[in-house]
């Protein structure tokens, strides 16, 4: 790596000679070494898991975290959160860990690479439809897309568009604008000015990590959500009866 | 800014493989022991419900019972206090009885006392008016208060009607060995001889007469014969005046 690189994707470590397109930079080889350390940890810590009611340190600290993902999503779903777990939880994971292990020396968080964040939108960008087609089938799912008009069809691609655009930008640019400043105010002011930035960047790293799962999650439910909303607004028509406690809760899991 | 394409993929492919590891080393074991957890808990709540409500069971069983044991307590105060009153009742009757009992005994002492002191005092009332009388006889008249006992004794039997002297003379028929005289004194041989002829007149005695000394009649004589009695003697008088001597004194307390 030779001066100030900008993006992680130009460091080669590696690259195929027969398939130059195929190499190793320090992106991909961040990112496995956040995976390694996720799986790691998980796998140290569940090996010996307790159901006790007193629980290891380890333990607990992981049982608050996965039970706190797990409340924050069936608190903005409304709905069963162990279906969206992995992937919300997941997402949030590796975003927040990627982004704490930057106060590593020499270590350069991969969402700071606008592949990266771009991978993970598009992984949010994908996992929208195929949740929203599992929930409501595909035909109903797609029938949102044209609701109330045919008019609003391409205004409604482009939300989704946009929204995952945002996504991927908003991310790759925190991210990557503290890297940036940290590495020109080093030049300037190479004493406590990068320490107190570095904390900033963990901050705002771990507030990046939230944002994007929330906003995953806000994307997901809303693709169930409405046609919950509607079908069980076209049942309590059809039934034409006075309202009672089952026919009430519109929005419960039991629904689904 | 730009991206690279290939590092897209793979970034993409990373993804997906970490949300499988994570499912499978994270997610599912962490939630199995949160369930297993909360199962447990559950099945803790459930255990302690079953043991409050068993625990409810008991208290009411034991409250129950202990309504009943109060009852049967009461029951049993009621008995006892019955019994220990019906028992009371009975020790004082007893006791009640008992005081009588002493109290009629030493009455009965008492008066056995009082007697024997009332006999003392007659008989030291006889001997004294004896003595008196037989000091002034002796004094005044010369004469013996035992001699003039005896004239008197002798004159009664004379002076003694006809029909009462058939009577005690038909009585005496039947058993004649048995005349007996007593005196408070020692008769002398002439009181004696003067006494065997008045017998012999006016009773028809031709016996044997016994002659008996008796402190008991303080002054006077006495004739016992089958079962009658002829008596002149100074204890009615002296009882006379030992009455009047009870009556005065009672009067006085």
């Amino acid at each position: 790596m030779t001066g100030v690189q900008i993006s992680t994707d130009q460091w080669i470590l590696w690259q195929s000679e027969a398939f130059p397109m195929v190499k190793l930079n320090a992106t991909i080889l961040f990112t496995w070494c956040v995976m390694a350390l996720l799986v790691a940890a998980s796998w140290a810590v569940t090996r010996r898991l307790s159901s006790d009611v007193t629980l290891p340190r380890l333990q607990t600290i992981l049982e608050v975290l996965v039970s706190g993902m797990r409340d924050q999503i069936r608190e903005i779903s409304n709905r069963d959160p162990l279906r969206y777990l992995p992937f919300i939880g997941t997402l949030f994971l590796f975003i927040c860990f990627a982004n704490l292990l930057s106060i590593i020396p020499g270590y350069r968080p991969p969402t700071a690479s606008l592949s990266t964040t771009a991978a993970l939108a598009m992984c949010v960008f994908i996992a929208v439809p195929i949740y929203g087609i599992a929930s409501q089938g595909p035909r109903d799912y797609l029938r949102c897309y044209i609701k109330p008009t045919m008019l609003m069809l391409p205004f409604n691609v482009i939300g989704e568009l946009s929204r995952t655009l945002a996504l991927a930008v908003r991310l790759y640019g925190n991210m990557m604008s503290g890297t940036v400043v940290a590495a020109i105010l080093v030049g300037f002011v190479p004493l406590f000015v990068p320490i107190l930035l570095q904390v900033l960047g963990l901050l705002t790293g771990l507030i990046q990590a939230y944002i994007f799962a929330v906003l995953a999650m806000v994307y997901i439910a809303s693709a169930t959500t409405v046609h919950h909303q509607a079908v069980n607004k076209s049942r309590v028509n059809d039934r034409e009866s006075p309202q009672t406690p089952d026919n009430l809760n519109l929005t419960g899991d039991n629904n689904e | 800014m730009s991206i690279d394409w290939f590092t897209f993929v793979a970034q993409v492919v990373n993804f997906l493989i970490l949300v499988v590891l994570l499912r499978w080393f994270l997610y599912g074991p962490i939630m199995d022991a949160m369930q297993q957890r909360e199962q447990k808990i559950a099945d803790r709540w459930d255990a302690a419900g079953q043991k409050l409500a068993i625990a409810d069971e008991k208290a009411a069983l034991l409250d129950r019972k202990n309504s009943e044991f109060d009852a049967v307590r009461d029951e049993l105060m009621v008995d006892v206090r019955r019994e220990s009153n019906e028992h009371r009742e009975r020790l004082m009757r007893e006791v009640r009885d008992d005081v009588e009992l002493k109290r009629n005994e030493w009455m009965e002492s008492l008066f056995k006392e009082q007697n024997e002191a009332a006999e003392d005092i007659r008989g030291q009332l006889g001997e004294l008016a004896i003595e008196s009388t037989r000091h002034t006889l002796i004094q005044l008249a010369d004469a013996g208060l035992e001699q003039l006992v005896t004239n008197k004794f002798v004159a009664e039997l004379k002076r003694m009607d006809d029909s009462r002297r058939d009577e005690i003379r038909a009585l005496f028929q039947d058993d004649l060995s048995r005349f007996r005289v007593q005196s408070a004194f020692e008769l002398d041989e002439d009181s004696k001889a003067t006494l065997c002829d008045a017998i012999r007149d006016s009773l028809g005695h031709h016996g044997d007469v016994i002659f008996e000394q008796t402190p008991a009649l303080i002054c006077g004589i006495q004739l016992d014969a089958g079962g009658y009695s002829i008596e002149w003697n100074a204890d009615d008088f002296v009882r006379q005046i030992q009455l009047d001597f009870n009556d005065q004194s009672r009067r006085q307390h």
